[in-house]
């Protein structure tokens, strides 16, 4: 039994963590932040020269091949530099991909996106606010050999800049809620298919509505097979989750790092403030829940690789833990920073909208107790 | 990264279960030993005596100990394996001398010469010395390094004065390792000396405190010019403060005491179907499945956060300000739990063990009035929340008096 990473892991961590640090710093990301397309090409173009889009792909198709381990450290750091990018969403089309494709349509669209040329996106979510796969809604009427899609996709992450969107749709009624959903590879060129940014309380990444009026596709543009996108939409969901939760990790230790800096070196009543127990508690309380919540995300991780059955229940843990967690790092860090963490120039804030962001995504701590509720058979 | 057990480790796992098999009987496995000592004393101490008798002989008394002073010399995980499926089948402790071999017994191999290790420890495991802690006084709690008990040099002996309080069974031990002010010139951690200590000397009065669960676990204990002989003296004179900290490698994951919490959990979630609030069983509230849930879910936390401290340790790093965190995190769990076995009784969980109409016999009641003698002893959360701060974070201490 050993749960610490290995040394090689720990070298990407470190490289990762460097990278970050030297080309992402928090003056670069309020850069970013004004520009409407809320990441940066050349950012974006280097981090895939040190392959982080291919990490999880495996090398037949133009990858890396790396594990879940693996990318939940990436993610971490990503988290930690408060990393403004389509990275989680790109990912998640790549699960999608690698989940459902065939091996043409594998051989078709990873290699690109691999390589960074192509931003792919994955539209897990629809007006309603409804998690899984009951918020599937959105539906896709045969049409001879082609679908006719109809609906709306709410907070597609970096669908105006995505060449790629997968969108679930509704190809059947009968039955359950997760049979009777298609996978579709959209184009956000697609005649009917409108794509409109919205303005979001993360500034460090962008959101989009996408609505679907007639667009019609072939069907060669179905992912997988027909009905048969349920388990993988869950699928996906359960990954992009994790791969969250290491990010939601990352972005608590980096927020949690400045409030404990500020601690040491600001001084008053005559001495750094964090001698007070007053600093110290909260400070020492937010230590202990992100250290509890660590666990649950690498061992996720870990099980995904190991195919383990507990997975969905694994998640929920994941999810839930550091929901709560990383907005209670973010606002304690504004409230021990005191007036200057309250103003606009101090990078706390971006963090506490970064978490709050992630906390309602893919299910906030509510919706994730219930699943465990259920799943631990209550 | 690899959570499932190496094939070293899945084997000794299958050994201890299947000797634990050979050895408890399957009553003793569904009732644990509180309950068998509560319906048969006379023969659950029997039982108890020849039970660890196999275990010293098997070579699992002193299991973390080091080889040369009689232990096993296992690495943190194959102890933590052994302790786990130990609780798992509900057995018996691992030891009659406890505090000896949890404790006290620490001190003594690092610290002893080697008369004194050819005295104390052979008592240690075979269970016929029975050791307390004398550390904690009236004045001197959450500050332990401010002790005042008085041992004066006068020869070959010193001369002891003064009390301690809260020592967990002294009205059983037959030795004390006590901590004394034999320099009350020097700043306080530096005049401090470890004494080991017969209880059965004159001058030395125990008094047990009755708890505000009616329990008598700890008692005072006072010293009334006791004299304790130079040779009973742990380390050197002055250095008794690190002797008294002295740790062996100790597995320290604390996934052992999880496995306790999860029964719990699953008490909980058996009574909630049958329970009921407002007309309905209690697990259909959505705000009790929540609670549950968060519980549930702190307590696996845990777990995973005793494996990670665990690979640390068997890696060879010092973990001693971990344990801070998984003592918070373990008694916050279990004052959750507790709290919500009382939701679950309800207006009924006023009801003690021995009234009529009383539910499980008042037990999540029980558990509540225990808890803060858990978290209290061995440092309070404030105190767990100072050390994290301080010594993981690295902010500040106060002004407080350290000298």
């Amino acid at each position: 039994m050993d749960f610490e990473f290995s040394s090689e892991q720990e070298m990407l961590r470190n490289e990762s963590r460097k990278f970050l640090e030297k080309t992402c710093p928090l003056e670069k990301i309020r850069e970013i932040m004004e520009d409407k397309k809320g990441f940066a090409p050349e950012m974006w173009k280097q981090v895939s020269e040190l392959g982080w889009p291919a990490l999880i792909i495996p090398e037949q198709y133009g990858g890396i091949g790396m594990s879940m381990v693996d990318l939940v450290v990436v993610m971490e750091e990503m988290g930690r530099a408060l990393f403004p990018s389509p990275f989680l969403f790109n990912l998640m089309a790549t699960f999608a991909l690698l989940e459902a494709g065939s091996d043409e349509q594998k051989q078709k669209y990873l290699p690109a996106i691999a390589s960074g040329e192509c931003v792919a996106t994955f539209a897990f979510a629809e007006p309603g606010d409804m998690v899984d796969i009951h918020g599937v809604n959105a539906e896709a009427r045969p049409d001879g050999d082609s679908f006719i899609l109809n609906g709306t996709k709410m907070f597609v992450g970096y669908a105006h800049a995505a060449s790629l969107i997968i969108v679930p749709f509704r190809t059947s009624k009968n039955g359950k809620p997760e049979d009777g959903i298609t996978l579709f590879l959209i184009d956000p060129q697609d005649p009917g298919v409108k794509t409109t940014l919205l303005k979001g309380i993360d500034l460090t990444r962008k959101n989009c509505e996408v609505t679907f009026t007639n667009v019609k596709v072939g069907k060669e543009r179905i992912l997988g097979g027909k009905d048969q996108g349920g388990p993988v939409f869950k699928k996906v969901l359960n990954k992009g989750t994790i791969a969250l939760c290491a990010e939601m990790i990352g972005g608590a230790e980096g927020v949690f790092a400045k409030t404990v800096e500020y601690a040491k070196i600001r001084e008053q009543f005559g001495r750094p403030i964090g001698s007070f127990q007053g600093i110290k508690h909260p400070c020492a309380e937010t230590y202990v829940e992100i250290e509890l919540a660590k666990g649950l995300t690498y061992y996720t991780a870990w099980a995904f690789e190991q195919d383990l059955p507990d997975v969905d229940l694994s998640v929920s843990y994941a999810k839930a833990a550091i929901s709560d967690t990383f907005t209670r790092a973010g606002m304690d860090s504004i409230l021990i920073h005191g007036g200057v963490g309250y103003t606009w120039e101090c990078d706390v804030h971006l963090f506490l909208r970064r978490a709050k962001w992630s906390e309602y995504t893919l299910g906030d701590a509510t919706y994730h107790r219930e699943r465990i509720a259920q799943l631990i058979g209550m | 990264m690899d959570l499932k057990d190496s094939p070293a480790e899945a084997a000794f796992r299958q050994e201890v279960r299947d000797w634990i098999k050979e050895n408890l009987p399957q009553e003793w496995q569904e009732k644990g030993f509180r309950k068998m000592l509560a319906t048969d004393p006379f023969g659950a101490v029997g039982f108890f005596t020849e039970w660890n008798k196999r275990l010293l002989q098997k070579g699992w008394l002193g299991f973390g100990w080091p080889k040369e002073v009689g232990g096993g010399g296992a690495s943190p995980v194959m102890q933590a394996i052994l302790n786990e499926e130990m609780t798992r089948h509900n057995a018996p402790p691992l030891g009659v001398s406890l505090m000896g071999l949890g404790w006290v017994g620490p001190s003594i191999v690092l610290y002893g010469n080697e008369e004194q290790k050819k005295r104390f420890l052979p008592g240690i495991f075979n269970g016929t010395d029975q050791w307390c802690q004398g550390f904690s006084e009236p004045g001197a709690g959450s500050d332990l390094a401010s002790l005042k008990c008085r041992a004066v040099r006068q020869g070959d002996h010193y001369l002891v004065n003064g009390q301690k309080t809260w020592t967990s069974i002294a009205n059983l031990a037959n030795w004390i390792m006590l901590l004394v002010r034999t320099d009350p010139s020097a700043p306080k951690r530096n005049g401090i000396t470890c004494l080991m200590v017969d209880m059965t000397s004159p001058g030395i009065t125990a008094r047990t405190i009755k708890q505000m669960n009616r329990h008598e676990e700890y008692s005072e204990v006072f010293f009334e010019d006791v004299n304790v002989p130079v040779e009973n003296r742990l380390g050197e004179e002055n250095k008794g403060w690190q002797v008294a900290k002295a740790t062996l490698v100790f597995e320290r994951s604390g996934i052992s005491e999880t496995i306790e919490l999860d029964r719990g959990v699953e008490a909980l979630k058996k009574a909630s179907k049958k329970l009921k609030k407002n007309g309905k069983p209690l697990n259909e509230d959505p705000v009790f499945r929540q609670k549950v849930a968060q519980t549930n879910m702190e307590l696996r936390a845990l777990k995973l956060l005793g494996l990670r401290i665990l690979s640390k340790q068997n890696r060879g790093k010092d973990v001693r300000n971990d344990s801070s965190v998984t003592k918070l995190g373990r008694l916050n769990v279990g004052y959750k739990l507790d709290c919500l076995g009382m939701d679950l009784l309800g207006t009924y969980s006023q009801l003690l063990r021995g009234s009529d109409s009383v539910i499980d016999q008042g037990k999540w009641t029980n558990r509540f009035l225990a808890w803060p003698g858990y978290v209290i002893g061995g440092g309070t959360p404030h105190i767990q929340k100072n050390i994290i701060a301080e010594r993981i974070l690295g902010l500040s201490p106060d002004d407080r008096d350290e000298k």
